[in-house]
């Protein structure tokens, strides 16, 4: 729907909020006209906020906001302050059933770490969020993965580990938490999305943990890897950083027996937990039965 | 005074639940009807798909890319040849490139057909689920017109396909396609402003933008939330830079932006677009050329990796393959769109009731195949 047809609904169901019903039913777009309806019975009904007239828009933001005022989201965050504080005696005085519910399920989430503090919309942050502009791609870069090698060396030149080529950067696994945080954040770089992570033999006493990502706003890719020894094949963890790292870490260690220091549930994710060994690295034995049940070994026609 | 709870009850959903979409099983603990954490158990359809590509030769592992994800096999084919062009760096025909992707959105009608229709079965519609499977057996005939097969299609080879299209396919496609954009208004209609699934989904398991982000949820998810990305657009592979379409995202119409409508109707938006491809593409496809590029019989792509990644219904998929210069794959991942889509679960399905846990799978459009792999 275009920006037109959200303002001209946002101004029937004003006019139509005001008693001007006539004003609603002459639209002659049915759809805008059904929308605009809607949106009137939501606002008696209470499910929904009466939209600001398009226009007198920066009028309605500025208004001290009370509790009563505030949409579902907010009374919930602001019942999650308030119960984090201490003041639980105001979360349980919620007539709402569902964002009381909601608020409890929440700060036993920020209690157990799995989840951030909101922020109070009581407060005195008034502060609009704004939309970051998606479109400041580095430009006129012949070779993108060069400048970022070029960054990274110079912040972290220590922890490269040999090997690094083309398209991909080798680190030694000790200050992989603390790099993972910088990339993530650094504005020049700012890698927000973790696409894939995936663990590989490869062959005498190394498994790699590769990681790959992409930045939304500049565009750009990176690929990490990171080796171990089989005999302590330990890489801290970066769940909390990019939190699908949760699982993808999990399958990892489930099929290669990389241990993620630092994840808070690291168990096997595909394969029963009573499984025996990592199948995915090259000396995977199978073991002789599992249950009672025999594991058959003889694999003809396969070549 | 502390926390004031009922008595915490540990429910299971699953693993064989109509609602579940495949063999899930969810962990649910509820106080009351308000459900406090959910802990997602799958493997349940672990097929070793990793362990068995390392032991057969480059070819042999399309069939199983078909089987990972059964709903959408013709996008799970098409990511994994990209991969593979890209890894040994084969240009393939016009004629090819065209037909791949007229089956490829095809193939992504069909998914998102099926995913609307089971999303309203979920919340209690049973006759839009019966329209959407009428509109999908027609494209599963022309895919059986193609290919033989209606479901594990085996169709996009690496360096071309296994069969041309057959004669008739083009008008039998256009016919369909006339008659289906009429059905789309219809399914919208009764589906998207019905007042029941209006209720039962707007305002309901919203995902923000960040959060999306950061569990790596793709596809009409992402672009649910808000994102416009969409890497036909963002990144495009194959010819998708050529075709003019639009990127419907979430716009919170009738609840807030991430919502499981918007989620829903991101995908009936999608359906549009895909029709508006497939038009473009039969109308450039080029009337001659071979579809079996002359390769060597054993392909042996050159040392080395390479990480491809498409958009299928589901979003994001992603192959890293590591070739060791001989006929079998030394190592080869699938990032798979519905992994980490259900590795959400936890985060925007916490403090919703239990009847909305099920509208909130069913809006993120998980298959399991494709999780477990």
């Amino acid at each position: 729907m275009t920006q037109d047809k959200e303002k001209l609904i946002a101004e029937l169901v004003n006019k139509g909020l005001d008693g001007d019903m006539d004003s609603v039913n002459a639209c002659e777009d049915r759809i805008i006209r059904g929308k605009a309806k809607a949106m009137i019975a939501k606002v008696n009904k209470g499910t929904a906020e009466r939209p600001p007239v398009p226009g007198a828009e920066s009028d309605s933001k500025l208004k001290p906001k009370t509790f009563e005022s505030l949409s579902k989201e907010e009374m919930i965050a602001a019942l999650v302050n308030k119960g984090l504080d201490g003041d639980m005696d105001f979360v349980n005085a919620c007539n709402d059933r569902i964002i009381r519910g909601k608020a409890k399920a929440m700060i036993a989430k920020i209690k157990k770490g799995t989840a951030e503090r909101p922020e109070n919309p009581l407060g005195l942050s008034t502060e609009l969020i704004d939309d970051k502009e998606e479109n400041d791609v580095v430009e006129n870069i012949e070779d993108p993965f060069e400048i970022i090698k070029k960054i990274i060396t110079r912040e972290f030149s220590k922890d490269i580990d040999e090997g690094s080529e083309a398209h991909y950067i080798y680190f030694k696994p000790d200050n992989w938490l603390e790099i993972a945080k910088w990339l993530k954040s650094e504005p020049s770089l700012l890698f927000n999305s973790l696409q894939c992570q995936m663990g590989i033999d490869m062959g005498e006493d190394t498994l790699e943990s590769r990681y790959n990502f992409h930045s939304m706003e500049h565009n750009h890719y990176l690929e990490v890897r990171i080796r171990v020894s089989r005999s302590n094949p330990k890489i801290p963890s970066v769940e909390q950083v990019w939190r699908i790292a949760d699982w993808f870490e999990r399958e990892t260690y489930d099929m290669l027996g990389i241990e993620y220091t630092g994840h808070r549930d690291l168990r096997r994710i595909l394969l029963p937990d009573d499984w025996e060994g990592w199948p995915l690295r090259k000396d995977y034995q199978e073991q002789e039965t599992y249950h009672g049940i025999v594991v058959p070994k003889i694999k003809e026609g396969w070549d | 005074m502390g926390l004031v709870h009922g008595e915490e009850m540990v429910l299971n959903i699953g693993p064989q639940h109509p609602a579940t979409h495949g063999v899930l099983r969810l962990q649910v603990k509820t106080d009351g009807e308000v459900v406090s954490q959910i802990t997602p158990y799958m493997g349940y359809l672990h097929r070793c798909f990793e362990k068995h590509c390392e032991n057969v030769t480059y070819e042999q592992v399309i069939p199983f890319t078909d089987r990972c994800d059964y709903l959408s096999s013709m996008s799970m084919n098409f990511g994994y040849v990209v991969a593979m062009e890209r890894l040994m760096d084969i240009k393939v025909n016009e004629r090819v490139e065209h037909i791949r992707v007229v089956m490829a959105e095809l193939q992504r009608i069909a998914s998102h057909l099926l995913c609307t229709g089971v999303f309203g079965l979920d919340l209690g519609a049973f006759t839009p689920f019966l329209w959407a499977l009428r509109d999908r057996e027609r494209i599963l005939d022309l895919f059986e017109m193609t290919c033989g097969a209606r479901l594990l299609y085996n169709y996009m080879w690496i360096g071309g396909l296994s069969h041309d299209i057959p004669t008739g396919f083009i008008e039998s496609t256009l016919k369909f396609l006339d008659s289906f954009e009429p059905n789309i208004d219809e399914l919208e209609n009764i589906l998207a402003h019905n007042k029941i699934l209006v209720e039962r989904s707007a305002d309901i398991g919203v995902m923000p933008k960040d959060v999306a982000i950061s569990y790596g949820v793709t596809g009409p998810n992402l672009r649910a939330s808000g994102v416009n990305w969409d890497l036909r657009k963002n990144d495009p592979y194959s010819i998708y830079d050529r075709f003019e379409f639009d990127i419907p995202i979430g716009e919170g119409i009738k609840g807030t932006v991430g919502d499981c409508w918007d989620r829903f109707y991101v995908r009936i938006l999608e359906m549009r677009e895909s029709v508006k491809i497939i038009r473009q593409a039969i109308s450039k496809m080029p009337k001659d050329g071979d579809v079996h590029q002359s390769l060597p019989k054993k392909i042996r792509p050159p040392k080395g990796s390479v990480y491809a990644r498409t958009e299928t219904p589901r979003g994001d998929l992603g192959y890293y393959i590591e070739s060791d210069g001989s006929a079998i794959p030394y190592r080869l991942k699938m990032r798979s769109p519905a992994f980490t889509a259900l590795s959400v679960m936890d985060e925007i399905a916490a403090g919703w009731l239990l009847s909305d846990v099920l509208a909130i799978l069913g809006s993120l459009d998980i298959v399991l195949g494709e999780i477990d792999r």
